[in-house]
């Protein structure tokens, strides 16, 4: 799966200004509803929370992936963002998080969710990338690192 | 009779008879196939694959399928004298496109990674098998006085006959037993597939050079290597646009939607590769298999094998019943002395060379002797050998039915022989000498009861189906699952209380997430749980009135 096709450079916000985890949910929910991606931010806020009052999505390495199946999604939405400082989200190794990909997909359409969200997480949780991703001044950048253009060719399905 | 010939042969041409013997014929090599089969399996405790053989040499045109039915006449004829197949056309054409299916699945099976560790191993199985056998068939016949020297075309026949390895059995025997994706397993099918296509290129030089001692004049060696380039080139060509493809090929399937679909157009894939093959000069089960191996990696392997086995089930006891009744006991008469020795020579240089060969690419005794058995069985391809000699004149039919002894001997003797010695341990010299592809360390998850375990796992595997993952029970008896998905590839064992979870290290990720979600939903469950003030409430009001 490639995550170009569900991450483009106006779904990247490279400096959040929260100052806590819930500002910076609240926030992103916000990005995704301007993006058109929702069809009621009330209800993919609500899911979004709910997941995260289950387990904490900071899954360790400065990443986060707030996630949910909300019925306000319309098929796998995704935004990315990036926080300089670094929030705490009581995250299963207990440090700051510094990368948050939030993700949201109808509950009825199949395919790819968690699939996504361990697709980024791998992309994420390499050193070299990650000090690139902060060295990266802006969302196009930031782009580039995440999507790399398309490698072409016959045998590269 | 005398009455009966006529009236048989203005039906020769006549549709709706064919198709009506056709018809029967199937229906008495599948009884005949299954019940035999089951019986060889039960009572005598080996491979169902001999008594499908036995059974087509028992019911076929040179025993009991010559006689004839009443009004019906015999139901499998026995040939005209020079007749290419000693079946009908028809049913010729059945027992290939089981043959296809049968190669086909073969390299489903087979773990396209491993094949391609041994694919060294097994060519050089494969050449010292052909090298060894040829040389000694061809001196043996020699020694015994059936031809003047080496090149003598008599010789180089019984030569040829004594290479080709039949695929097809091992192949059966080795998915029975599953085997198909160990060291052995592939070096005999990697062995087997070099083998057919140097044992082509064989016949060809021998054909050639008989024309010439026939004819006079010069060996054509340009023709001689335009199907040598053929052969190798399809063989190497179909592997490497086989393995650039095989993806695009998996994603056009999952377009279908349907799994019975998808199985049907990957079986016609199979066709297709298997009828190229033969244009290009090798045999059509090379097509097969390379197709399926092709696809042996992709993640819809397993669904591809369970949407085909049933297919399997009814046709490939056929292609067996029918190899059985090429078999002419009667023909053996005569030659007995020459076809023991030359039936002797035949297992012990195939079993020597290939067995000597894998001793030398890292096997140990254990394993040389299964690639040595492995490669024992002759079939099809050395009945057509010879019915090629025979056509060209320089076999007699006694040397035909030499042929047909060796080729009978060799399988009915591999089969037992190779489950005999595919029991027990590894049949490598080394482990240290074997990389093994790189795994993870296997996250493992301790539940408090087997139940809990029992329910992540549920969920687990649901989680995967959701997102269009293929779950695949590896084996019925135990709670071993492999889940793939593209590239993604891991396996989930459930022992009592405790899951399993392996992959590749790139999959961890895939692995953590999507255990990490279960783990939030057990959190929410046992606190929801909790919040329930009492079960037995609960428990009151199902209670029995």
């Amino acid at each position: 799966m490639r995550i170009a096709d569900y991450l483009p450079i106006g779904a990247i916000m490279p400096n959040l200004p929260a100052d806590s985890k819930l500002e910076a949910l609240q926030l992103m929910v916000r990005a995704m509803d301007k993006l058109m991606y929702l069809s009621d931010v009330g209800v993919a806020e609500r899911d979004i929370l709910s997941r995260e009052a289950k387990m904490t999505t900071g899954i360790g390495h400065g990443i986060a992936v707030p996630h949910a199946r909300s019925e306000a999604a319309k098929g796998l939405q995704a935004v990315l963002a990036r926080h300089a400082a670094g929030l705490d989200w009581a995250a299963l190794d207990g440090r700051p998080v510094h990368f948050i990909v939030m993700v949201l997909s109808h509950p009825d359409s199949p395919g790819p969710h968690l699939q996504f969200l361990a697709a980024i997480a791998r992309l994420l949780n390499d050193p070299p990338v990650q000090h690139a991703l902060m060295q990266a001044e802006t969302a196009r950048q930031i782009h580039q690192i995440v999507c790399p253009p398309k490698r072409k060719g016959l045998f590269r399905p | 009779m005398l009455l009966a010939t006529p009236a048989l042969a203005s039906e020769a041409h006549d549709v709706p008879h064919l198709m009506v013997q056709l018809v029967l014929q199937l229906a008495v090599i599948i009884f005949a196939a299954k019940f035999v089969g089951e019986l060889v399996e039960r009572r005598l405790h080996q491979p169902a694959v001999l008594g499908e053989l036995l059974a087509g040499t028992i019911i076929g045109p040179y025993a009991l399928g010559a006689i004839p039915f009443p009004a019906l006449g015999p139901l499998f004829p026995r040939p005209d004298a020079g007749a290419p197949l000693p079946v009908t056309q028809e049913l010729y054409a059945i027992a290939t496109v089981a043959s296809i299916v049968l190669l086909f699945l073969s390299g489903l099976e087979t773990d396209l990674a491993t094949f391609l560790r041994y694919s060294v191993a097994g060519t050089v199985v494969g050449i010292a098998g052909v090298v060894f056998s040829f040389a000694l068939g061809d001196l043996l016949t020699v020694a015994l006085g059936f031809a003047d020297g080496f090149m003598d075309p008599v010789a180089l026949f019984m030569g040829t006959v004594s290479t080709a390895t039949s695929v097809g059995i091992t192949a059966r025997i080795l998915s029975e037993k599953r085997k198909m994706d160990t060291p052995e397993g592939v070096t005999i099918m990697a062995g087997a597939v070099i083998d057919d296509v140097l044992g082509i290129i064989v016949l060809a030089l021998v054909v050639g050079i008989s024309r010439v001692g026939a004819q006079g004049g010069d060996l054509d060696w340009s023709a001689i290597g335009m199907i040598a380039l053929k052969a190798f080139g399809f063989w190497l060509g179909a592997m490497a646009v086989g393995l650039a493809l095989a993806r695009r090929v998996s994603a056009l399937l999952k377009w279908l939607r349907s799994r019975e679909t998808m199985g049907a157009v990957a079986f016609g894939f199979a066709l297709l590769l298997a009828g190229l093959a033969e244009k290009a000069g090798l045999a059509m089960i090379i097509g097969a298999y390379v197709m399926g191996l092709s696809l042996s990696r992709v993640d819809i392997a397993h669904e591809l094998r369970e949407r085909l086995s049933p297919l399997y089930s009814v046709l490939v006891p056929i292609f067996f019943c029918v190899m059985g009744m090429l078999v002419d006991p009667s023909a053996m008469r005569g030659v007995v002395l020459f076809g023991l020795a030359f039936t002797a020579v035949a297992i012990v240089s195939k079993v020597a060379a290939c067995g000597g060969a894998a001793l030398l690419v890292g096997f140990n005794l254990r394993g040389c002797a299964r690639i040595g058995a492995g490669m024992l069985p002759r079939g099809e391809v050395a009945l057509i050998v010879a019915g090629v000699g025979l056509a060209a004149g320089a076999v007699t039919q006694s040397m035909f039915g030499v042929a047909i002894m060796m080729t009978l001997v060799t399988t009915l003797a591999a089969p037992p022989l190779l489950v005999r010695l595919l029991a027990g341990g590894s049949g490598l010299r080394s482990r240290t000498g074997q990389p093994t592809e790189a795994e993870a360390e296997p996250l493992t998850l301790e539940l408090p009861t087997v139940e809990v375990a029992e329910f992540i796992l549920s969920r687990l595997l649901e989680s995967f189906v959701r997102e269009e993952f293929f779950v695949h029970r590896m084996d019925p008896g135990a709670r071993l699952f492999q889940v793939r998905k593209e590239d993604i590839s891991l396996t989930i064992r459930r022992e009592r209380n405790a899951l399993h979870l392996t992959s590749r290290p790139e999959d961890t990720e895939v692995v953590r997430v999507f255990v990490l979600e279960e783990i939030a939903t057990l959190r929410e469950l046992m606190s929801s749980l909790s919040s329930l003030s009492s079960l037995t409430d609960l428990g009151v009001s199902l209670r029995l009135d």
